[in-house]
């Protein structure tokens, strides 16, 4: 292609943009509304599995030491944990620390409990590379000697990691989902653009112009319409997205938690988005139009 | 310049719209194809643009063999052969002048020339001051002229009018002729397809006659009619 002709078929995608703005308009909205639903439930999809893994990653198996081991019993007890090939940290926690987290949360009510009156245990926090390790790793723990009690949620933990992966699995396929849908939903809108200028691409053929000729305007058309329809959600997805991470931030803090930061999200996001706007602007303009150039 | 040998079109349907057509055409020639609606004429048209395959018999336009021809050649063969039709056929979003040009552009000639050869045409056919007004601003002459225009812009070899003064008035078809008669003067081979008699009676040219398919007759400077 001629560098003339090239520049010729960018004015004039542009040009068909400017000339049939309803058309293109109508076309523009389709693809912004379905790309800020796609773009918002991608950013929910992922922040949901963030505090999911958080919440997962938080669980620690809580070892109590029996009252009747000394410092070197439990010097031996911390490297037996270590050993076990799944955990991935020991911390100790003495039954002070204890006290004082168990008063920080509960309050003052726990005072009496100070000194020689503190009915608590040391406790090993054990930390597994895996959550799903945990179960195992706890019941390795529980059969050493020292230890009087293992505690890490039992049941209520294996159900939170079934329930996070069940919840991965349906978020991935409401997104295949979703994708589908848009793809449909996009394509769809910029076939009718398109045939509504059936008439025109005829008569481009029937004055002597080769199809790749006819084709490349209509193609870029196709990729401006998919940069706007992406550039526009994509701002009200960042201005969203600030808003409620600037105000959950506080929230979430206390508990260890939190949603993905903005940046560099957003930006992997958007990039999503742009690329999934133009090439399905790009491909249905393709398609549509190979059916009116066979004339 | 342009050969028919046995020419058959039958359409799907079953319809035979042309049937052992046998027709040569120098170059230079001016023709008018008459005949009574449904006698083929369009379909005779549509087969030199090869809008349409013929379903027997061998078509040359140029150096175009049109039974064999691949898809590929087609917008060249579009350009040696320029149609002007009854409606216009006018792209609805582009200016006069981009229309014009739009012929010239396909065949990537650079802005200057285009634009220089397209304010030529646009003087040609009268309408240099409205060039950049959309076909839905202009009369049926007019849009008719803006249609010449842009068959004539490449100058191609050959020129096949469908009924250029069909919608028109008398004095409007009479100011279209003389450009198609100038056209001609300039070595442009001009088929005309067309139901005007005051004109073929007038601006005496060969006349070749379609009824049921078929020619009935082929006259050297021939008067409108279609008996045989």
């Amino acid at each position: 292609m001629k560098p003339r002709t090239f520049f010729r078929h960018i004015r004039q995608g542009f040009q068909n943009v400017g000339r049939n703005f309803l058309m293109s308009l109508a076309s523009i909205t389709a693809v912004a509304i379905t790309l800020f639903i796609v773009g918002g439930f991608t950013a929910l999809l992922f922040n949901a599995n963030k505090i999911a893994d958080d919440i997962a990653n938080d669980v620690t198996i809580r070892t109590s030491i029996d009252l009747a081991a000394d410092d070197a019993d439990m010097d031996s007890l911390e490297k037996e944990i270590l050993s076990l090939e799944q955990v991935e940290s020991v911390e100790f926690s003495s039954k002070e620390q204890e006290l004082e987290y168990i008063q920080a949360t509960y309050g003052e009510t726990y005072d009496v409990f100070e000194g020689d009156e503190n009915p608590l245990r040391n406790v090993f926090v054990v930390s597994t590379y895996e959550p799903e390790q945990t179960n195992a790793a706890a019941e390795a723990i529980e059969d050493l000697a020292y230890v009087s009690e293992v505690n890490y949620g039992g049941a209520t933990t294996d159900r939170l990691f079934n329930f996070v992966d069940n919840f991965q699995m349906i978020g991935l396929i409401a997104a295949a989902l979703l994708l589908v849908l848009a793809y449909f939903l996009i394509s769809n809108t910029v076939r009718m653009t398109i045939a509504a200028r059936k008439d025109e691409i005829t008569i481009m053929r029937l004055v002597g112009a080769t199809k790749s000729y006819i084709r490349w305007p209509y193609i870029i058309e196709g990729k401006i319409i998919g940069i706007i329809g992406a550039l526009l959600p994509f701002a009200a997805i960042i201005l969203a997205y600030e808003y409620i991470y600037t105000r959950s931030q506080p929230f979430f803090a206390s508990a260890n938690y939190s949603m993905i930061p903005p940046t560099p999200f957003l930006m992997y996001l958007g990039a999503g988005m742009l690329i999934f706007g133009v090439l399905i602007g790009t491909l249905s303009s393709i398609q549509s139009m190979s059916k009116y150039l066979k004339i | 310049m342009i050969d028919l040998h046995h020419v058959t079109k039958k359409y799907p349907n079953g319809i035979i719209a042309l049937e052992d057509i046998n027709l040569h055409i120098d170059k230079g020639e001016f023709i008018y194809l008459v005949g009574p609606s449904g006698a083929g004429k369009s379909t005779f048209i549509k087969l030199l643009n090869r809008e349409i395959k013929a379903s027997q018999g061998q078509i040359y336009v140029g150096d175009f063999d049109l039974v064999k021809m691949r898809g590929k050649q087609l917008p060249y063969l579009r350009r040696f052969l320029s149609i002007i039709y009854q409606d216009y056929k006018l792209l609805d979003n582009k200016t006069v002048y981009e229309n014009v040009a739009y012929a010239m552009e396909v065949i990537e000639k650079p802005r200057k020339e285009v634009k220089q050869r397209t304010m030529e045409v646009l003087e040609l056919v009268g309408l240099k001051s409205k060039e950049r007004m959309y076909p839905r601003e202009l009369s049926g002459g007019e849009k008719q002229r803006v249609s010449i225009g842009r068959a004539i812009v490449n100058t191609p070899r050959v020129i096949i009018a469908d009924e250029p003064t069909g919608n028109l008035d008398p004095e409007t078809s009479w100011g279209i002729m003389e450009i198609f008669e100038e056209i001609n003067n300039q070595g442009t081979t001009v088929i005309m397809a067309t139901h005007n008699s005051s004109i073929v009676n007038t601006l005496k040219h060969r006349v070749v006659a379609l009824e049921g398919g078929r020619i009935i007759r082929d006259d050297e400077r021939g008067e409108y009619g279609y008996e045989a």
